[in-house]
């Protein structure tokens, strides 16, 4: 195992129990599989505890603004095609505030991995309610019942187009591994959604919360079968959901060659 | 009822020149003055018409009142095919 | 003899206005004169009043006209107080019979203006009154005689109208029958309809009485409008990458070069923060990139450029000013955004502003903005706005005839520090792909690493100011222009568009005047020994230029323009006497 070419010297600063460490420890084992070299690998975050992983990683990071990540990873890929671009963000983040570049990226289908560390809550800020935490969940931090209810990232991603849609779980680290590997290696826009505990604002989905409701999808289920699955709160079904093939934004814009000179003389007073 | 295509229903008065208009019988461009053996007696049946001295569109229920205060009405308006290529964005 | 004239053509946006300014700025220019076609018009898609206001013989708009091609009544309500005595009026006929309370598409202000002034009255009696020499076409006739002489249907009404109303009026002014003839050739994919539209014009007129345009010495020139301009500037300097969101007045400019990209990757975004994002990424990676927007926009990329400013990122965002606040009038003019510009972006986020004077300075302007902000790696606002964007003008072709060398990227990639510590604050730079590193918005160190340790806050803060300090050595020769009399009564400050307006003025003025025109905005340089005599601040604002100014000089007089509308050469000429008499606050109010 290559492992120690991705770890960086950096003092992790997650709280004992984040989830966020298995989610990291997943993604250096994908990046380490797939024999990425750093200097081509590049995690893009945003704002927020879950995107300070572009300290823990090595790579050609990039620390963006709250919500915007995912912009700025689309200027990266679109010029330099070859970099593995990755977007590391919570679902604060991309979901909340980042939503319109979400549900754009699903428009362009730019070959990004999206990555949302989703735990219902903003950990930095002290832990308001996130946008998939459901309504009328009170957790410690909050003054009242949430007056929001949950936004479905999965159908979501489906409407806006996305061409890989995933769900994982950040403690189960092998499966979890495994679908970032996937993700990667997909051409397009890909997304996966992985669950994660907030040890110190969400004391209701916990550990035990989310061993006792997650389940593993045999296969890649066909479209109608997905979107059930996608809606399935009781019970959350894991792995990946949809993959399909479509032209990428790279593929859908022509370049070709033009001959400036010729612009200028249509410009051109004729005497 | 005098005969003139600004008084016959396939004429469309052009949306700023009210001297000019377009037959839809002849596909041409015609003088408001001038008319045809096509004529045919302006009707007001569309649900929506143009006011030519409003320069709107007006609904089947304004038409009583636009008529009342002496406005030019018509089933519809012509535009210049070429439009597009004057305007700019706002 | 000097050729030097000022005239409108209005008409209804949709109805042919484009074309026919287009071809008056054309027949002109085909002349060898200089040209400067102003473009106004309402943001509106279809039947609201739009007009061009040409200029012969210098590059600002001046009052009286002495000619108004109106091509309809409203055309003749709107400008025919500009008109000056025995100057030319050209109507349809059956215009004359209109009142300003029949139509529509007029603003209110306006139709109550004319009542107050004229009465209600039908446009013949009130123009009976006044001297013009009014020539007034049976536009309805011309249209029947042109409809039996061409083989096919008229589809296109009102362009024929308007070619027939500008032709007579271009014959009027003395320009000949094959110079027009070329410019409607060059307009038009298939001219002949409106080839015999001018000649039916020609025709009516004959016996008129009309100036005289010689052709002098021609020119390599091209028509370009400011954003063509730019976007042409942009090709010519290398841009990679282009992301826009389209507002009104930067589109075109955009447009143009994504029509002309070739090799150059260009995004329409879902947003301007998403624009800038993506073009940020893009600088990142290595390429060269921009973005064009105006003042909304810009509201919106604020924190992108703090960002940058903060993880040293270079950028060239066009900044299109148009009248502000919030979507204020999206289709007019102003100089709004001066402060917001230089302040932009939350922190001591230190920037570059460059503001260009007209057509040709920007062309120059955009590729010193890529320089800048390539050689100290911070975000360049280069601004400019309505005015220049859509007014026509003649450019030299040789103001074209330049390239910006690609980015190349030197270094050692491992261990690579982005933010090293240097003595003149910039650190090299190595694009994402060519080695490890962490590019971030947070505090960091000098490998880029988050921190909060205050000695490292320190250092950094002091390396970006010592960046910034090195930004004002680099452009101190060309912070600022001088125009006019070196022992000066009275000293113009001023930036942007009103350039041309006060240059003309100062060389007209009886007073001795002298005029300092920015350039760069920021970092602001230190003008104090340039001035002589009173300060009269002018601008397009209400009074942004004048409080950065209070810091370094004493200002005595201030001309505001606050009507939307550009600054003309009368209208200056006016504010300096009025600041010689010791005025200290003048509203210009020009403009239709």
């Amino acid at each position: 195992m290559k492992e120690p070419e991705y770890k960086t010297d950096a003092w992790i600063q997650w709280c004992p129990g984040c989830g966020n460490y298995g989610i990291l420890k997943a993604l250096r084992d994908a990046v380490s599989e797939l024999k990425i070299d750093p200097k081509k690998l590049v995690i893009v975050g945003g704002i927020g505890c879950s995107s300070r992983i572009v300290y823990y990683i090595r790579g050609g990071n990039v620390h963006t603004l709250h919500g915007r990540a995912i912009p700025v990873a689309s200027g990266i890929k679109l010029s330099n095609p070859e970099l593995t671009v990755i977007v590391a963000g919570g679902d604060g983040d991309i979901l909340g505030i980042g939503m319109g570049h979400f549900v754009a990226l699903g428009r362009r289908n730019i070959d990004l991995k999206i990555f949302i560390h989703d735990n219902s809550v903003y950990g930095l800020t002290k832990g308001q309610a996130g946008p998939t935490l459901p309504s009328g969940v009170k957790l410690r931090a909050m003054n009242y019942e949430n007056a929001h209810d949950a936004v479905n990232p999965l159908l979501l991603a489906f409407a806006s187009g996305y061409t890989f849609i995933a769900r994982a779980y950040a403690y189960h680290v092998k499966e979890l591994k495994k679908i970032m590997v996937e993700a990667i290696k997909h051409r397009g826009s890909a997304v996966v959604d992985i669950l994660q505990p907030c040890a110190t604002y969400n004391e209701l989905m916990t550990k035990d919360w989310f061993e006792k409701r997650v389940y593993y999808l045999e296969s890649i289920p066909g479209e109608k079968v997905a979107i059930q699955k996608m809606k399935e709160r009781e019970r959350i079904p894991l792995g990946i959901l949809f993959k399909a093939e479509k032209a990428t934004f790279e593929e859908r814009i022509e370049r070709f060659d033009v001959d400036l000179e010729k612009v200028l003389e249509k410009k051109a007073v004729l005497y | 009822m005098e005969k003139r295509c600004s008084k016959c229903n396939s004429w469309l008065p052009h949306i700023h020149y009210s001297y000019i208009g377009y037959c839809c019988r002849k596909g041409d461009v015609s003088h408001h003055e001038y008319y045809c053996e096509f004529f045919s007696e302006l009707s007001f049946e569309e649900e929506f018409l143009w006011c030519e001295s409003c320069k709107v569109l007006i609904s089947q229920e304004e038409l009583e009142d636009h008529l009342s205060r002496g406005h030019c009405l018509f089933r519809g308006v012509f535009v210049d095919r070429d439009y597009r290529e004057e305007i700019y964005e706002g | 003899m000097k050729v030097d004239l000022s005239f409108v053509i209005g008409g209804f946006q949709g109805g042919g206005v484009e074309s026919a300014g287009q071809i008056a700025v054309r027949a002109f220019a085909m002349k060898g004169h200089d040209v400067l076609g102003s473009r106004e018009y309402h943001s509106n898609i279809i039947g609201a009043h739009s007009y061009y206001h040409i200029r012969v013989g210098g590059k600002a708009l001046q009052m009286p006209l002495d000619a108004l091609i109106a091509l309809d009544a409203e055309s003749v309500f709107t400008h025919f107080q500009n008109l000056k005595n025995n100057g030319i009026l050209i109507c349809d006929r059956s215009s004359l019979e209109k009142k300003a309370s029949q139509i529509p598409s007029m603003s209110k202000a306006l139709k109550k203006r004319i009542e107050l002034s004229y009465g209600d009255f039908p446009l013949n009696q009130i123009l009976e009154k006044l001297e013009f020499r009014l020539i007034a076409l049976p536009m309805a006739e011309l249209l029947k005689s042109l409809s039996k002489s061409v083989e096919k249907p008229l589809s296109s009404v009102s362009r024929a109208l308007n070619v027939i109303g500008t032709s007579a009026g271009l014959y009027l002014l003395g320009v000949d029958e094959f110079t027009i003839r070329k410019a409607i050739e060059k307009q038009f994919r298939d001219p002949d309809v409106n080839l015999r539209a001018m000649e039916i014009a020609i025709e009516e007129v004959k016996g008129e009485k009309r100036g005289e345009i010689p052709s002098v010495e021609k020119k390599e020139n091209l028509i370009v409008s400011g954003n063509e301009a730019v976007a042409i500037a942009k090709l010519r300097s290398q841009i990679e990458f282009l992301s826009f969101y389209p507002i009104t007045p930067a589109t075109d400019e955009a447009l143009f070069i994504e029509e002309n990209r070739g090799r150059v990757i260009t995004v329409q975004a879902e947003d301007e923060i998403s624009a800038l994002g993506m073009a940020l990424g893009a600088s990142i990676a290595g390429l060269r990139a921009t973005v064009s927007t105006s003042g909304p926009g810009f509201s919106l990329m604020n924190e992108m450029i703090s960002f940058a400013v903060q993880a040293e990122i270079p950028i060239v965002i066009t900044l299109w000013m148009r009248a502000s606040p919030s979507t204020g009038i999206a289709t007019r003019t102003g100089q709004q955004d001066l402060l917001h510009a230089i302040f932009s972006g939350h922190g001591d986020a230190f920037k570059i502003v460059i503001a260009s004077g007209d057509h040709e300075e920007a062309i120059e302007d955009v590729s010193l903005s890529f320089k800048l902000a390539e050689d100290f790696q911070m975000p360049v606002i280069h601004l400019l706005d309505k005015y220049i964007a859509s007014s026509l003008t003649t450019v030299a072709r040789g103001k074209f005839e330049f390239s910006l060398p690609k980015r190349e990227f030197k270094g050692d990639s491992e261990s690579y520090q982005r933010y090293r510590l240097t003595e003149d604050g910039v650190s090299p730079f190595l694009p994402l792909g060519m080695s490890t590193m962490i590019v971030s918005s947070l505090e960091h160190d000098e490998y880029g690493f988050a921190t909060e340790d205050p000695e490292i806050r320190e250092e950094m803060m002091l390396k970006r100011m010592r960046k910034f300090k090195k930004v004002a050595e680099s452009v101190s020769k060309r912070s600022y222009s001088i125009y006019g009399a070196k022992d000066a009564d009275v000293t113009i400050v001023s930036f942007g568009s009103t350039k041309n307006a006060i240059i003309e003025a100062i060389e007209r003025s009886e007073h001795a005047a002298k005029f300092l025109q920015l350039r760069v905005l920021s970092p602001f340089p230190d003008i104090s020994k340039e001035i002589r005599g009173k300060v009269l601040c002018v601008e397009s604002n209400a009074g942004q230029l004048s409080l950065l100014l209070k810091s370094c000089c004493r200002v005595d007089s201030v001309a505001r323009k606050l009507n939307a509308r550009p600054i003309y050469v009368d209208e200056v000429l006016m504010a300096i006497d009025d600041a010689m008499k010791g005025k200290e606050e003048v509203i210009l109010s020009e403009g239709a």
